[in-house]
């Protein structure tokens, strides 16, 4: 992922007396057709995945795992959407047996269904490893921008030293190493998504806390930790929820990444970047273009939701450049 | 500012030492305890397991890992980065000439980008809701969304196969046409020409992504800067706008590009690693992914230090032109 | 805001970029078609990385390096360069076939005269003595000591090599054309020499090297075509190393590259064949291999015969075969001898289509408690061999396991199951023949007595007095009766003691560039570049 930062915070508006930050937000966040059907589409991709999964393997029959051996014809190709397994012959659809609505992959295995299990890993890992991560950053962050000093110094250096640090080939070595694995693949996904919040968060809390109401806190005799979490925190969030949604979008290309390389989740799971992988090696996407097509539009379709969503977000929320 | 030279000089050395010492204790101690032995492959399938003994010897893998380091410390300050057993080669003799391959990639691949960003960004900004703004907003959604390894294949297919067998994209081309290979490298001093000719590709597969992020950086950065105090005063003043965005908005926007570059290009390393396993580009991505596989772990570690330095090096040096400039910086 | 917003001009960098850029495309687009006109005298092949593990004679053993043993060297003894039943002949490479004499221990090799190296200096006995006294060399290591260890004795006089062997070895003319024996220059290092200088006996010699990524190699002057055949048709052979099999066959229809010396993948393959216009240049062979399903018999339950039994009959071959790229692929086997071997009958012992009743069955008779728990590894980094794995595990655990699958890069996962001491229950893998011989499987594969605690080829630590018994008793058999006892001890021994779960025999595709004809075969090593050539 690249490292474009977020935007200036909004500081200290003059709204009409009336109006809170978030009837403010609404306001203009729900005339943003963009950003709610965003936030639709993510929605629907979350109840998919936990609710259409189960649901699409009972209708079809077909659990997600389940290999058809006359899912593949005799030659090893896998079928098309919208075809019934082959017969006998291995060559000819047979018309009373198993129908699969987007096709088989190359174990002959449902992939309507393997692509709604999908969803739970590339949702739940790209979730957990961008949480995880932006804990660590946060609070890395905030101390690094309010103290600054030697705590400062040290996480700053510190930060530079871990993006100084060759992402894929250490990931690559992590997981030839430790094996794969579900918790493997978040682990080494946080470790390399951690320092982008801190920097961010770090760079805000430096030109937060000269704003007057970190002053008046210290006036009235908060102490340094209630400043942080009680009163610069808040200020963060919006920001912060912004960034995030940017986050989980690389996040979800990165595990396909690691899973192109054979570093994801180990198989039989199903995952979005396990597909796409499984249909672009070999040539496969020339046989059957279907096998790179679906999982990728469906990766593709995530990653922008979540990034128009955050733009709407943005929109929403800054004073600034509305236009 | 010799003091704070001083000091930054010494924190880019801590920082080496420490990814490097990461880099070491992946690679030689856990590596060892789940049980592959670089010795082992090096020996041969026919060794008895003295000789493996033996070879262990000859590599220093069978001393403490501490003993291990520190002799890759002293040969690193002296400039030697290793000894690659697999290849019988001085890990600089294997790393300098992928180091000039991955440049040749990434630093291609940064120029398209920049270009192509800052001309979708500009015209978004210039025009923003318009017909082409908004459907130069969708094609950047969709480049981010496109994962490198899917978009080389296939553009290696359609552009680079497809036309040798008479069609571009489906229109019918009379004869076969072989204007881009499909795979290889050629070094830029054997000739020039067909350096390019076989980085194109990998140039466009590399930078799609980035161009998109930056154009919507550039797009979102001009945006704001139009409606700033400044530029209302020079229009006040009678400037014409392309003036403006040249002379004023540029002037902010090329320091703004050129320190995300510098983060972003060890970043690009990453996909560069794809890029280079479909085009088949011996690059430091490829190297170290096949050292890796091959246990070589003598010259995935002069990798990862290789790769390092550089990231190091270059941070610290863009810290120092900016202390150079600008004496706040220096008084921290 | 309404304002005059400015056209749009994009910066004159743009428009200079651009034109280089097109230069570039126009200049190489026209120079490529002049690269094909001087290259009537140069061949363009590719393999995948990590294809060379050696180029010192004394330590090839990848199929890839074996390939091109028969461009770079010549063996003491070797095949013809032709298909099918006349390249399994053995023939005289570097000697002529030898006088075997006293029962079968003393074979006397005339080495062919007027052999040369390149600088001058005569191939003679004394040189090839010195090659094999180098092969046991503890220095270099060589795989060929597990194969050469039946010899005694190795006199050398002038122009006449004399072995002694311990004891009468049926196969053993068969072993003397493996690319180990191939001369090496008097006077080469005891330990590995890896840039290639040591291969000088073949027609062609290596005149550059780059370790993963380039091999160059061009005629030898001194290859003495009268004694060795006319052999090889161009002056240069330039191999990538490093190529992308999927991207190889791209390039190799676009006729940018003359050939793959690896596997392409199947989805692509399977495509070509339905492609009437590249009939005449795609090859289909059985190769002399064989993918199994081992289980290792110190680690329980696979210690009782019943279970190893009843995972043969839980597997479904033919669903492991559509996954593995289809008849175009391979052929179902349930046999440990691949059908290329001479006598081959198909025994048939287990459903190609698995008896999952069956299965149960054995496996309740067996007493072993279910659910099994096991671990199967095998190797991440050849395509086929993860989706034979998964299948495999599913079938398995349809019928009582827990199979678990890992998988490992080559380097990493044949460490890990060749040491004993890992005790790794299972594992896919593949065994191609280095001479076409049964005791070229039974011996490294299966006799319990040569098994070594590390770098062991008998996975399945498989120790059965009987089997050993006959293995020592076809030893000295020669001709059609060797052949047959072979066959039998390979059938009654999947039937009874069932070591593995024997999966399928590959196939090999070749497909080459238009420009080229004169493609052969070898049964032995696969396709051969020596006999290549323009149209």
């Amino acid at each position: 992922m690249s490292s474009i930062t977020a935007p200036a915070l909004p500081e200290d508006e003059t709204f009409p007396a009336a109006r809170g930050a978030f009837e403010d937000f609404w306001r203009r966040f729900h005339r943003d057709y963009v950003a709610l059907a965003a936030i639709c589409f993510i929605v629907f991709t979350i109840f998919a995945a936990v609710l259409g999964a189960p649901l699409a393997a009972w209708l079809t029959g077909h659990p997600p795992d389940q290999q058809y051996v006359n899912g593949l014809t005799i030659d090893g190709i896998p079928l098309p959407p919208m075809s019934h397994e082959v017969g006998p012959d291995g060559v000819t659809p047979n018309p009373h047996g198993e129908f699969f609505i987007l096709g088989t992959d190359k174990l002959g295995r449902d992939v309507f269904v393997r692509l709604l299990y999908g969803a739970r890993i590339s949702l739940f890992v790209a979730f957990t490893a961008t949480s995880v991560a932006l804990l660590i950053g946060v609070v890395l962050g905030l101390i690094a921008g309010y103290y600054r000093a030697v705590g400062d110094a040290i996480i700053s250096r510190g930060i530079e030293t871990a993006m100084a640090f060759p992402a894929l080939l250490f990931a690559v070595g992590l997981a030839a190493v430790i094996g794969a694995g579900l918790l493997n693949v978040i682990v080494v996904i946080t470790i390399f998504s951690w320092y982008y919040p801190a920097r961010v968060v770090r760079s805000a809390v430096l030109s937060l806390r000269q704003a007057q109401f970190v002053e008046a806190a210290h006036m009235v005799g908060a102490s340094h930790r209630r400043v942080m979490f009680t009163h610069l925190l808040p200020q963060l969030t919006a920001p912060l929820i912004v960034y995030a949604t940017g986050v989980i979008a690389a996040n979800i290309l990165f595990e396909a990444g690691l899973s192109y390389l054979g570093l994801g989740v180990p198989p039989p799971t199903a995952s979005w970047g396990q597909m796409l992988s499984d249909g672009v090696s070999g040539g496969l996407y020339r046989v059957q273009p279907w096998l790179a097509l679906i999982p990728g539009l469906a990766l593709a379709s995530l990653m922008l939701s979540f990034q128009l969503l955050g733009d709407g977000l943005r929109d929403a929320l800054a004073t600034k450049s509305a236009a | 500012m010799s003091g704070y030279a001083a000091h930054r000089v010494a924190t880019a050395v801590a920082q080496l030492l420490i990814i490097t010492l990461v880099a070491y204790l992946l690679f030689f101690v856990i590596a060892d305890l789940t049980g592959a032995s670089p010795a082992q492959r090096v020996a041969g399938k026919g060794a008895t397991p003295e000789r493996v003994r033996e070879i262990a010897h000859i590599m220093g893998v069978d001393r403490p890992w501490y003993e291990q380091y520190a002799t890759f410390l002293s040969r690193l300050a002296r400039g030697n980065l290793g000894y690659s057993f697999q290849r019988r080669q001085p890990v600089a003799d294997v790393v300098f000439p992928a180091a000039a391959v991955t440049a040749s990639l990434v630093l291609g691949a940064a120029v398209l980008w920049v270009l192509i960003a800052i001309v979708v960004g500009l015209v978004g900004a210039l025009h923003p809701r318009s017909l082409a703004d908004r459907v130069l907003t969708i094609g950047v959604q969709v480049s981010i969304a496109a994962p490198v390894f899917w978009v080389a294949p296939m553009l290696a297919y359609l552009l680079a196969y497809q036309p040798t067998q008479g069609t571009l994209l489906g229109i019918p081309l009379g004869r076969s046409v072989s204007w881009l290979p499909i795979q290889g490298y050629v070094t830029l001093t054997s000739d020039p020409f067909e350096w390019a000719r076989h980085l194109i590709l990998p140039w466009i597969a590399l930078a799609i992504g980035f161009a998109a992020l930056y154009a919507r950086f550039v797009r979102a950065f001009v945006l704001e800067q139009l409606s700033e105090e400044y530029v209302k005063t020079a229009r006040a003043k009678g400037a014409r706008e392309s003036r403006i965005i040249r002379r004023h908005i540029g002037r902010l926007v090329a320091p703004a590009i050129v320190v995300l570059l510098g983060l972003d290009v060890g970043v690009a390393l990453g996909g560069a690693l794809f890029v280079e396993q479909v085009f088949g580009l011996p690059g430091l991505g490829y190297i170290g992914l096949s050292s890796i596989q091959n246990l070589d772990y003598g010259l995935t570690v002069g990798v990862i230090t290789f790769a390092a330095l550089v990231a190091v090096a270059a941070n610290a040096a863009a810290d120092l032109i900016q202390a150079m400039l600008d004496p706040r910086v220096r008084a921290q | 805001m309404a304002q005059r917003l400015p056209a749009f001009r994009p910066p004159r960098l743009v428009a200079a970029a651009l034109v280089f850029f097109v230069a570039a495309i126009l200049v190489g687009a026209s120079r490529s078609h002049q690269t094909a006109r001087a290259a009537s005298t140069s061949a363009h092949f590719a393999m995948p990385a990590g294809s060379i593990d050696h180029l010192d004679p004394g330590l090839w053993y990848f199929a890839s390096t074996w390939k091109l043993s028969l461009a770079t060297c010549t063996p003491l003894l070797t095949f013809p360069d032709a298909q099918g039943n006349a390249g399994k002949v053995v023939i005289g490479g570097i000697a002529s076939l030898p006088k075997i004499s006293n029962g079968g221990r003393t074979y006397t090799f005339q080495i062919k005269p007027g052999l040369k190296f390149p600088n001058g200096k005569p191939i003679d006995a004394a040189v090839e003595k010195a090659t094999f006294t180098r092969l046991f060399g503890k220095k270099l290591a060589s795989p060929a000591v597990g194969f050469f260890d039946v010899i005694k004795q190795i006199t050398a006089k002038g122009n006449t090599m004399t072995i002694a062997l311990r004891s009468p070895v049926g196969s053993f003319l068969k072993r003397m054309t493996v690319p180990w024996t191939c001369p090496v220059p008097p006077g080469s290092a005891a330990g590995a020499v890896e840039n290639g200088s040591l291969l000088q006996s073949g027609p062609y010699v290596v005149s550059k090297y780059v370790p993963d990524r380039q091999l160059v190699l061009k005629r030898n002057p001194a290859f003495n075509a009268k004694q060795l055949g006319n052999r090889g048709h161009f002056d240069t052979i330039t191999i990538d190393i490093g190529v992308d099999s999927a991207q190889a066959e791209l390039q190799i229809k676009a006729g940018q590259l003359d050939g793959y010396l690896d596997r392409l993948p199947a989805a692509a393959v399977n495509q070509d064949l339905r492609d009437p216009t590249l009939k005449d240049r795609i090859f289909l062979n059985p190769t002399p291999s064989v993918n199994y399903l081992w289980m290792n018999n110190d680690v329980a339950p696979f210690n009782n015969p019943k279970v190893r039994q009843a995972v043969n009959y839980a597997i479904n071959r033919n669903a492991i075969l559509r996954v593995w790229g289809g008849r175009s692929q391979g052929q179902i086997t349930d046999q440990i001898l691949p059908p290329t071997m001479g006598g081959y009958q198909d025994a048939q012992i287990y459903p190609a289509n698995g008896d999952v009743a069956r299965a149960k069955a054995l496996l309740a008779d067996s007493g072993a408690k279910l659910p099994i728990k096991t671990t199967l590894r095998t190797r991440s980094d050849a395509p086929g061999f993860l989706e034979m794995a998964q299948v495999v595990q599913s079938e398995l655990n349809a019928v009582g396991f827990a199979v678990s699958v890992k998988s490992a890069p080559d380097s990493v996962n044949g460490g890990i199951i060749s040491t004993r001491a890992n005790k790794i229950p299972m594992g896919i893998n593949n065994w191609t023949q280095d001479y076409p011989d049964g005791d070229d499987f039974f011996g490294p594969l299966l006799d319990g007595r040569r098994i070594t605690p590390t770098n062991n080829n008998n996975y399945a630590a498989f120790n059965n007095a009987g089997v050993n018994k006959a293995i020592d008793r076809i030893a000295p058999t020669v001709g059609a009766a060797r052949d047959k006892a072979w066959e039998t001890l390979d059938v009654s021994t999947m039937r009874t003691a069932t070591p593995w779960a024997p999966l399928l025999n590959p196939t090999w595709v070749d497909l080459i560039s238009s420009r080229l004809t004169g493609y052969v075969y070898t049964p032995v090593y696969g396709m051969d570049i020596t006999t290549l050539r323009p149209k």
